[in-house]
């Protein structure tokens, strides 16, 4: 029962709410599409690691939507953690969308939430990502000296994952 | 959604209730106006009627109505402009803005669930809707008429206002409605017809239901009566609030943009401002003058008065209303059922007509609204829907709206189908009988109000009244979905109200959705603060605080923490604009990547700055804040003792090595074994530098007057510039307590802070214990690292603790400022004082299972100094040492060591890291002289000296006074091998005075030396020679290489002495100047010559070479390079090896050269090179014997018939040695050999084989032997062995030449 009623908020959502005005306007998005926001977020809520990659060379105005893109990804983990009980997949595809920006979700079976925030929709390239990106989360976790849960700093982690933005984010 | 203080059926109620219109002629008005209230005022209190009412429906069921809520309102009163209304909607939100107590706790944050600000505002809105046609539940169901009976003739003027509202164009419900008639008198006066009178005939006129008689002010004022509870003053508060209340004025928004939007229906706007905007028209009522605003409302009504009221109104209901509208309902049901054969064929043909057409819900063009007659049968249909639900009949009020829905949807009325929705479903909700879900029905009601009426103002009443019904059935996903997509561009406050609705119907949810309420907070309160209401914006930006905060959200949490800083102290919340300021800037390390917005912190800042002078001026005056910016990074805090008053920016801390420290320290303890001559003692090492690598546990010891460097880094995590000024230390002092020993101090302990002891008497330092120095100001760039240094002068015996960073922060504001001379930029400065404590942490200690399991950190004193009374400090100047050597250099420096101390100094002890000799010391300055001597001579070495490990500076008093420079010469020596390395020279001294705590001081400087190539030397023995008179010489030469090709530097180079350091032989002059310069890549071969000496004795002999002086070898620093030389440890260790007599020496060679250096000045290098020599006791012991033999070389022999062939051979023995010697010579061919022969063929000797001869010296004597043959061949004879038998041994003689022989056979 909950679930039907879910879809049609999740639709209003996307439609009427606009309310950082600025990130609305129809340049703006022809601007900055092609744009990903990852975030890997922990047991507490807590983001672990977190990437921005364009795919285009629209440097201007990132600044904007940077916070934004931490509130979306902040407010669709709701939406995660009720998903993710409804499917045996760690990959939940689209969950959540706020304005442009489509929220999909992977969870790792410790339950860790990756989460990219994207607005152009790209489903196979996102699997493929998150399932190297989960291979990579992997080989950190399994790092004794890395304290779960924490910030990832490993260099070598975030060399490699900017290399699979670039193959898989475009 | 939040909690509403009244349950939805009320709600409905009290908004969908019959709505009488309230008519009152002009003496009425002034009647109530006396009383402070207006008409609808009056009545307002007694709107809701608590007692039941039976009627009976038009099947004649009995029907009960509960809880009746009438709603007055004058239908003459014009609408409020758009202005009014917004004015009003955003001072009532203004003004409520606390939260209920009502809370609900989840997931462990509290969530207030009461917002009585967004039930004013429905009320505000449902009560200022102003209703269309098709809206028809809003209409006026019945009039009231009011006539006082004071009015010259109140018949007559009742018969006009029943016109007066028959002709106004106020929408009725039925058009046909009831008029109930109220004569009003007044008891305190007297009318001019007896009321009696007036309301016979209106009774006859309009008939005793429709009328009745009120009396107010029944009492005399004078007369006593306890004051009962005044149900107007409600309305005393709101005006008082409308028109004295604070009021925001950033009035911008609400529904003047949705109104102007709203012109879809091409209708007059209800809402849409004509009006001009005057004064007048923002009086919500014009009526009310400023005299009236002050009084009391309804003071003068008593008790009686309102039951008065109360009673009338029971009675309209009673007798008006209600039987009045059951007629009517049953009329329309009549008449429609009559239709219902016609309406049947005609609705079919409809439905055939436009079953094809387009849909609704589609969005096609719109179609103008079909106007209906007031008798047509969907208008009646939906008169018969609306009396039904007005009177509680809700399962008849269904039947009618779902059909009525229909028709009106066929017809593409859209407005008139969008409110029959709305009223089905609400009819549905309220009927008690629930046979379907009311929801979709709303749903679809919105949408046609939205999609193709385009009307928002319905579709926003609409959703208030939907999502109040979802909410109370649980649906709060689908009411948080609706509250947030009625949220526009336009309406900031309506938005935000919404939104913050949606976030709370989201946190009701189950389970609830935390961080979706929490974005939608965040995003309500960004639009209350556009629509400038800012305390509701502060409230939706903390709740969300409370559940972003501390997650590690960098951004998200700035924004946050920004707006909280802004909103607080833009409404003058100081203590929570700092609060805010400073979590935001406290730098958190949890955070994934730290990227400010610039303008944001530019912005920031000089909020912060503002918030902090205005939260210092209600501390206590002088009072500093701890403030978050910028970083110091305590652990590399550095600090170092015998410092100059500075105060500025260095480029770096000075690196710490460990290596070095600990050649330091043992250079340091190598002269406290030599001061303390190995008594017991407990040796400290003197620490002068204490930093983030050094051991800290013990406390920096430092003298009253002298200064202390204390180097900060601090890092802007910011990227906007900081600017600080009067930056310097702040200083806690605390008397030196006599009955606390040091070294209790020093022990470093565990756990608790070691200072705790005295931590507690300490107290800030005055001026006059201690003097700091102050850095005026310092710009940190955007995340710039900065170290900065300070100076802390201690002027009192004590305890002394470097306790925080003092500084002012600056925040500049440029402001254009129009200056006589044309436009000029002026800065504006603001500044705080503020402090950031500095407490630097030892290393993580390791130790035990507590320590490595948690986290335990080691004590660090480096900022607890301890400050004695005045002590004597070192200067030293090592300018003279030099910085480039060739090898075996050696160069006097003087090292100038001056007492700046207060206190004389003993005990000054010079400790350097690579060979070196203390020359001459003096208090005056001097050149050091090396005395000449000529040709050759020799010196005994006194046995006693010994190389020293430290030596002892010979003062003249034996202590060197404040202010005296002790002057001393030092041999530094180039070493033999080329490279670089550092020269540590170490000066120990101790204070003259006993210092309780303080063994000595040190003082240390560090010199590069470059070492490069010059020359290598090697010696060797080449043969000892016996003389007359029974002496030995000893020959031998020194092969001197010049390596240094490539260093064309040096030029010139020749040797001048040879020195020999033996204990038997001494250097003899050369009887012939040999040529003694050695270009680049030759190298000579000097022979020397040497004598045994008579006795053994240290001798030391020089012999020089050439025409030069002679280098005095009696000098201590010749002995002492010598004695440190790798060539001295080898003779030494060879001496050391008793097991074969040897003599061993070291050979001294010393040359100069010349080095031309910068300016064509050349200087003269002397040098000296050391090589060890070995040879043995006696001459060599195989050269005591000369031997030689004769023989017939070629035999021949028939060896058929003699099979043996005797050969004689005589050997040949001459003695060498000076004395005479014993000889045995045995002939064997396998003894003394290790092994036979092999190249030649075996033969025997025969006769005698063995010989033992006496040889006197230089005599040779012969042994005859003889060999025997027995087959032809080539032999070799040398096959016996002769060796000297001494008292130590048998010393064996070689023969290495092979002696051959042949014998042929015949």
């Amino acid at each position: 029962m909950i679930l039907k009623i879910c879809d049609p908020s999740r639709k209003c959502l996307s439609h009427s709410f606009k309310l950082f005005q600025h990130y609305k306007s129809n340049t703006f998005i022809e601007e900055m599409s092609g744009n990903y926001y990852f975030v890997i977020i922990g047991h507490q809520d807590n983001p672990i690691y977190e990437q921005e990659h364009s795919s285009r060379d629209s440097q201007n105005k990132k600044d904007d939507y940077r916070d934004l893109c931490q509130f979306v990804a902040h407010a669709s983990l709701d939406m995660i953690d009720e998903h993710m009980w409804t499917t045996n997949n760690m990959y939940l595809k689209i969950v959540d969308k706020f304005n442009d920006w489509n929220v999909s979700a992977f969870v790792t079976a410790g339950k860790q939430r990756f989460i990219i925030l994207h607005d152009v929709k790209n489903e196979d390239s996102i699997r493929q990502f998150f399932q190297e990106v989960y291979e990579l989360y992997i080989k950190v976790a399994m790092n004794p000296f890395y304290e779960p849960n924490t910030p990832i700093t490993s260099q070598v982690f975030h060399q490699k994952l900017k290399v699979l933005c670039r193959r898989y984010l475009i | 959604m939040s909690q509403c203080s009244q349950p939805t059926s009320e709600f409905i109620k009290s908004t969908f209730g019959p709505k009488i219109a309230v008519v009152g002629s002009d003496e009425v008005r002034k009647l109530c106006l006396n009383d402070g209230l207006t008409l609808v005022e009056l009545l307002k209190p007694f709107s809701k009627l608590n007692t039941e009412f039976q009627i009976r429906d038009p099947t004649n069921t009995p029907h009960v109505i509960k809880g009746l809520h009438l709603s007055f309102g004058d239908p003459f009163k014009p609408g409020e402009s758009s202005q009014v209304f917004r004015k009003l909607i955003n001072d009532d939100i203004s003004s409520n803005h606390v939260p209920g107590n009502m809370a609900l706790t989840v997931k462990g944050y509290q969530v207030k669930q009461s917002c009585p600000w967004y039930e004013v505002f429905r009320d505000l809105y449902f009560h200022y809707f102003q209703t269309q046609e098709h809206d028809s539940i809003m209409h006026n169901l019945a009039c009231i008429i009011f006539v006082s009976a004071h009015e010259d003739d109140p018949v007559a003027q009742f018969q006009s206002l029943t016109e007066e509202v028959m002709k106004s164009p106020v929408h009725w419900v039925d058009s046909d409605m009831m008029c109930y008639h109220v004569l009003v008198q007044d008891m305190s006066r007297k009318p001019k017809t007896p009321a009696d009178q007036t309301m016979q005939s209106l009774s006859t006129m309009y008939g005793p239901a429709t009328c009745h008689l009120l009396n107010l002010h029944e009492r005399k004022e004078t007369e006593s009566e306890p004051p009962g509870p005044n149900p107007w003053r409600q309305f005393a508060k709101d005006r008082s609030q409308h028109y004295g209340g604070e009021t925001d004025n950033k009035a911008n928004l609400t529904l003047l943009q949705m109104a102007m939007d709203d012109n879809s229906d091409g209708e007059a706007d209800p809402l849409g401002a004509n009006c001009p905007d005057t004064g007048a028209n923002l009086l919500p009522n014009p009526m009310l003058s400023d005299q009236q605003k002050g009084k009391q409302c309804g003071e003068n009504l008593t008790i009686a008065d309102q039951s008065a009221i109360r009673v009338c109104i029971n009675d309209f209901v009673v007798r008006g209303l209600l039987p009045f509208n059951e007629r009517r309902m049953r009329a329309l049901n009549e008449a429609l059922n009559t239709r219902r054969g016609l309406r049947g064929t005609l609705f079919s043909a409809t439905k055939k007509l436009f079953s094809a057409g387009p849909k609704p819900g589609v969005a096609g063009k719109v179609p103008a609204n079909p106007g209906y007659l007031t008798d047509s049968p969907e208008i009646l249909l939906r008169r018969l829907g609306d009396i039904s639900f007005l009177l509680q009949h809700y399962t008849m009020a269904y039947t009618s709206y779902h059909q009525v829905k229909r028709d009106f949807q066929n017809d593409q009325a859209y407005n008139h189908y969008a409110a029959a929705l709305e009223m089905t479903s609400l009819s549905l909700f309220m009927g008690s009988g629930v046979r379907r879900e009311p929801h979709p029905y709303y749903d679809e009601c919105i949408n046609v109000y939205l999609n193709l009426c385009k009307a928002p103002l319905y579709a926003m009443r609409a959703t208030l009244v939907h999502c109040e019904c979802l909410v109370s059935r649980g649906y709060y996903l689908s009411a948080a979905s609706w509250f947030i997509k009625m949220t526009n561009d336009e309406a900031d406050l309506n938005s935000g109200l919404l939104l913050e609705q949606g976030a709370h119907c989201y946190v009701r949810m189950d389970p609830p959705s935390l961080r979706k309420y929490a974005f939608h907070l965040v995003l309500a309160g960004h639009r209350y603060s556009k629509a400038g209401q800012r305390k509701h914006a502060l409230r939706c930006y903390k709740n969300a605080w409370d559940i972003f905060k501390g997650k590690g959200w960098s951004l998200a949490e700035n924004h946050i923490g920004f707006t909280i800083g802004r909103l607080s102290y833009n409404t003058r919340d100081i203590d929570g604009a700092y609060d805010a300021y400073q979590s935001l800037l406290t730098h958190d390390e949890k955070s994934v990547h730290v990227m400010h917005s610039q303008i944001l912190f530019q912005k920031g800042i000089q909020d912060f700055v503002s918030v902090v002078q205005i939260y210092l001026q209600s501390q206590a005056p002088g009072s500093t804040v701890e403030l978050p910016i910028p970083i110091v990074d305590n652990n590399r805090i550095h600090l170092s003792l015998f410092g100059e008053q500075f105060a500025g920016v260095v480029k770096e801390t000075p690196d710490f090595d460990k290596v070095k420290r600990r050649g330091e320290v043992e250079l340091e303890e190598r002269a406290h074994n030599l001061i303390t001559e190995g008594r017991i003692s407990f040796f400290k090492p003197s620490q002068t530098v204490f930093s983030g690598d050094t051991l800290n546990t013990f406390r920096p010891i430092c003298a009253i007057n002298e200064t202390v460097t204390v180097l900060i880094p601090l890092k802007n995590p910011l990227q906007v510039p900081l600017t600080l000024s009067n930056i310097s230390l702040h200083c806690l002092h605390s008397p030196r307590d006599p009955n606390h020993p040091i070294k209790q101090i020093k022990t470093p302990s565990r756990g608790s802070s070691p200072d705790l002891s005295y931590k507690n008497k300490q107290k800030t330092a005055a001026k006059d214990q201690v003097e700091t120095s102050e850095l005026a100001r310092l710009v940190l760039g955007p995340e710039e690292d900065v170290i900065i240094s300070l100076s802390v002068t201690p002027l009192v015996e004590g305890n002394l603790t470097i306790a925080s960073l003092i500084y002012h922060l600056v925040s500049t504001k440029a402001v254009d400022k129009q200056g006589p001379d044309g436009n000029k930029e002026s800065v504006m400065e603001n500044m705080i004082p503020g402090k950031i404590n500095l407490h630097p942490r030892g290393p993580r200690l390791n130790n035990t299972k507590d320590q490595r399991v948690g986290q335990v950190y080691g004590i660090d004193n480096r900022l607890n100094l301890l400050v004695t009374s005045p002590l004597p400090k070192v200067e030293l100047k090592t300018a003279s040492l030099p910085s480039h050597l060739f090898c075996g250099e050696v160069k006097c420096a003087v090292i100038e060591a001056t007492n700046t101390g207060a206190t004389p100094l003993t005990n000054l002890c010079l400790v350097t890291s690579r060979p070196c000799s203390l020359g001459e010391v003096r208090l005056s300055p001097f050149q050091p002289v090396v005395h000449p001597r000529g040709g050759q001579y020799c010196h005994v070495i006194d046995p006693t000296y010994k190389d020293p490990p430290a030596a002892l500076v010979d003062l003249p008093d034996g202590q060197l006074n404040p202010g005296q420079t002790a002057y001393i010469a030092v041999w530094v020596y180039g070493g033999e091998e080329a490279r670089t390395y550092d020269l540590v020279t170490l000066l120990y001294f101790t204070p003259s005075t006993d210092i309780p705590g303080v063994t000595h001081r040190a003082v240390s400087t560090e010199t590069k030396v470059n070492v490069s190539v010059s020359v290598t030397v090697e010696s060797q023995v080449c043969n000892i020679t016996p003389t007359s008179h029974n002496k030995l010489h000893l020959l031998g030469s020194v092969v001197v290489n010049n390596v240094g090709y490539y260093s064309l530097s040096l030029q010139d180079l020749h040797v001048t002495q040879l020195s020999l350091v033996s204990d038997r032989w001494i250097l003899q002059s050369l009887e012939s100047n040999i040529p003694l310069v050695v270009y680049p890549g030759a190298s000579i071969n000097i022979p020397f010559r040497a004598e045994l000496a008579l006795k053994e004795s240290a001798y030391f002999s020089s012999v020089s070479l050439g025409s030069g002086p002679l280098v005095d070898t009696s000098a201590n620093h010749v002995l002492d390079l010598y004695k440190r030389s790798q060539a001295c440890c080898e003779v030494n260790k060879n001496c050391a090896d008793k097991s074969s007599p040897q003599f061993n020496m070291g050979m001294l060679v010393f040359w100069e050269g010349s080095v031309s250096e910068e300016g064509n000045k050349t200087r003269v290098l002397h040098a000296q090179h050391h090589t060890a020599l070995q040879t043995s006791l006696v001459p060599l012991p195989d050269q005591l014997l000369s031997l030689g033999l004769s023989y017939k070389e070629s035999w021949t022999a028939d060896f058929k018939t003699s099979p043996l062939l005797p050969v004689p051979v005589t050997l040949h023995i001459t003695n060498c040695f000076n004395s005479s010697l014993t000889v045995m010579v045995t002939a064997n061919t396998t003894a003394g050999r290790p092994t036979p022969p092999k190249d030649t063929l075996p033969f025997m000797w025969s006769g005698m084989v063995q010989h033992k001869i006496e040889i006197p010296d230089h005599v040779t004597q012969s042994v005859n032997l003889t060999a025997v043959f027995s087959t032809p061949g080539v032999y070799n004879i040398n096959q016996f062995t002769v060796s000297v038998l001494g008292e130590s041994g048998v010393l064996p003689q070689v023969i290495d030449s092979t002696s051959l022989l042949r014998v042929d056979a015949l």
